[in-house]
């Protein structure tokens, strides 16, 4: 658990919000939006110029030798383990470090492997690994233990897809068990499914903290469906659509969510004709960010 | 401090099995500091030569002065030289970052972040000239004597490894501390590798008050070769271990207040 009370520090200024446990939330925005600086205080690697962080009720900053055991973080922007070991041993250390069970240990660290893939590069030295090999490892490190918050700043950069899936399956079933977990990252697409919640930053600003379809009807309520059908159209000027076009049996219609759902639509149509196929478009989290100003 | 051997024997362990994959840049790191500080001794063991005593000195209290020093060092640049050298690459890299989010104290990790493996060839050198010095001494050296050389080595240590850690924490406030640290602490010691009788008084009072460098080992060979002559020479002395924990907590306050700086502006 994770809350902001009016924090203010570098270009954050006045955030406020509460992480409950058992939430994935997205921390979202441009570049320089004050995403890491976010992720620090969280952590309590950086503490506030005004405001009161609170992490697991506890002052971060003070605190944070004693909450440490809970947190598990993560940043592609630091090496999280020394080139010249190897996974395994960096592991053998974390075992010691979080003061976990050795049978415990070994079973989770076996299914890790196997998940994530690095099993056949556990016991290469670490200098000679590809980026992506390392990256899924350091990521595994993340999942390690019951950890009660963690935090992760652009966890996904440099890990292939399946790897991304993989770590997202993960990442859920923690969050099943009870741990919060904050993510910052510039490119949602990949994630925000993932995301119950999403806090929206700009320019140090929170827009935006609350369920990822909420901001989605508050910031890009505009919704597009496309219907095939068959038969004679019905007359479409009871419906409250921002604009409609016909080609040939296909018909295209751009539309508030907030004033006309897509099933009344479908629904009207239908009414009148035989609907082949459909398709709505709602826009992406990454296209809302964009607009924002 | 049972869990802190037992973590510091497995970090070492793998520390030692990445090691041994380069077993030949291993064994000349070890064997040129071993040659290194042979010839320093050597280089004493000639000067002394000529001379039966400088200020009532000879070789074998030499051998101590200087033994005192490089043991102590020895043991301490094992434990933290590595990583206080590297504090600054660690803020750089982030990685600071990391070891501040893990339940140990940041000392403890840092100690477990490398072993300096290339101090065992001092170690091995100073354990040589050291018992050469003790066979040759006439006077029988009483337990009590034997225990305050193991105190003073202690306090040695503790002294030396604050003094590490100190100069480790102004990459804090600056990065690049590298020459005022080589002026201060590397040169400044290099002096209490001689008698301090020898250098006129303000040196004295700044190597004792100010830099205390010669409790490290100049104080303490006084007690062990008996030529605290002055009631001072005795106090101080028998002071040295004491000296030493302070300094080292004196560090570790400056140390922190270097941390609270870094999570207060830094990042």
């Amino acid at each position: 658990m994770v809350s902001f009370e009016n924090v203010g520090k570098f270009i954050l200024s006045d955030i406020s919000f509460c992480i409950p446990d058992g939430i994935i939330a997205g921390v979202i925005g441009r570049s320089g939006a004050g995403k890491t600086t976010l992720i620090r205080l969280a952590g309590g690697l950086l503490s506030c110029e005004a405001g009161t962080v609170r992490t697991f009720l506890q002052d971060p900053v003070r605190r944070r030798r004693q909450i440490a055991k809970d947190i598990r973080f993560f940043s592609s922007a630091h090496p999280s383990f020394r080139e010249d070991s190897t996974i395994a041993d960096e592991f053998k250390k974390l075992r010691f470090v979080y003061r976990l069970d050795q049978k415990e240990f070994q079973e989770e660290y076996e299914r890790l492997a196997v998940s994530l893939r690095f099993g056949e590069d556990a016991e290469k030295e670490i200098r000679q690994l590809s980026f992506g090999q390392r990256r899924r490892a350091e990521l595994a490190a993340v999942l390690l233990g019951q950890a009660r918050l963690i935090l992760l700043d652009e966890p996904t950069v440099g890990i292939d897809e399946a790897g991304k899936q993989i770590f997202i399956e993960q990442l859920q079933k923690k969050k099943e068990g009870g741990t919060a977990v904050l993510i910052a990252s510039e490119n949602m697409a990949e994630i925000e499914k993932a995301c119950d919640r999403v806090l929206l930053l700009d320019e140090g600003r929170l827009l935006y903290y609350g369920s990822r379809a909420r901001l989605m009807r508050q910031y890009a309520p505009v919704n597009e469906i496309s219907i095939v059908y068959r038969g004679r159209l019905p007359d479409l000027e009871d419906l409250p659509l921002i604009e409609y076009r016909i080609d040939n049996d296909r018909l295209r219609c751009r539309y508030n969510e907030n004033v006309v759902s897509a099933l009344e639509i479908i629904r009207h149509v239908a009414a009148h004709t035989v609907v082949a196929e459909m398709q709505v478009v709602r826009p992406r989290l990454e296209d809302v960010v964009m607009t924002l100003r | 401090m049972r869990d802190f051997l037992s973590t510091y024997f497995v970090y070492i362990k793998t520390f030692f099995k990445a090691r041994a994959e380069y077993k030949t840049s291993f064994v000349l790191g070890m064997l040129s500091n071993f040659y290194c500080y042979f010839i320093t001794y050597m280089s004493y063991w000639v000067l002394m030569n000529g001379v039966d005593t400088v200020e009532g000195w000879d070789f074998s209290d030499i051998s101590i002065l200087y033994g005192l020093s490089l043991l102590t060092y020895a043991i301490a640049g094992m434990l933290v030289w590595y990583s206080v050298y590297a504090l600054e690459d660690l803020i750089i890299s982030g990685q600071l970052d990391i070891m501040l989010l893990r339940p140990q104290g940041l000392m403890r990790q840092m100690i477990f972040q490398r072993f300096g493996d290339t101090f065992l060839g001092q170690i091995v050198v100073t354990v040589i000239f050291l018992c050469a010095a003790f066979a040759s001494r006439t006077k029988v050296i009483g337990w009590q004597t034997w225990i305050y050389f193991i105190l003073a080595v202690i306090g040695g240590v503790f002294m030396q490894t604050g003094s590490m850690i100190l100069f480790g924490a102004f990459s804090f406030w600056t990065m690049k501390s590298g020459a005022l640290v080589d002026i201060l602490f590397y040169d400044l010691r290099g002096m209490t590798n001689y008698p301090l009788s020898l250098y006129p008084r303000a040196f004295r009072i700044v190597l004792t008050f100010v830099l205390p460098w010669a409790f490290i080992n100049y104080y303490p060979t006084l007690i062990i070769t008996g030529k605290d002559v002055a009631v001072y020479e005795t106090v101080l002395g028998l002071a040295a271990p004491l000296a030493g924990v302070l300094w080292f907590l004196l560090a570790m306050g400056v140390f922190r207040l270097g941390l609270k700086r870094y999570t207060g502006a830094g990042g």
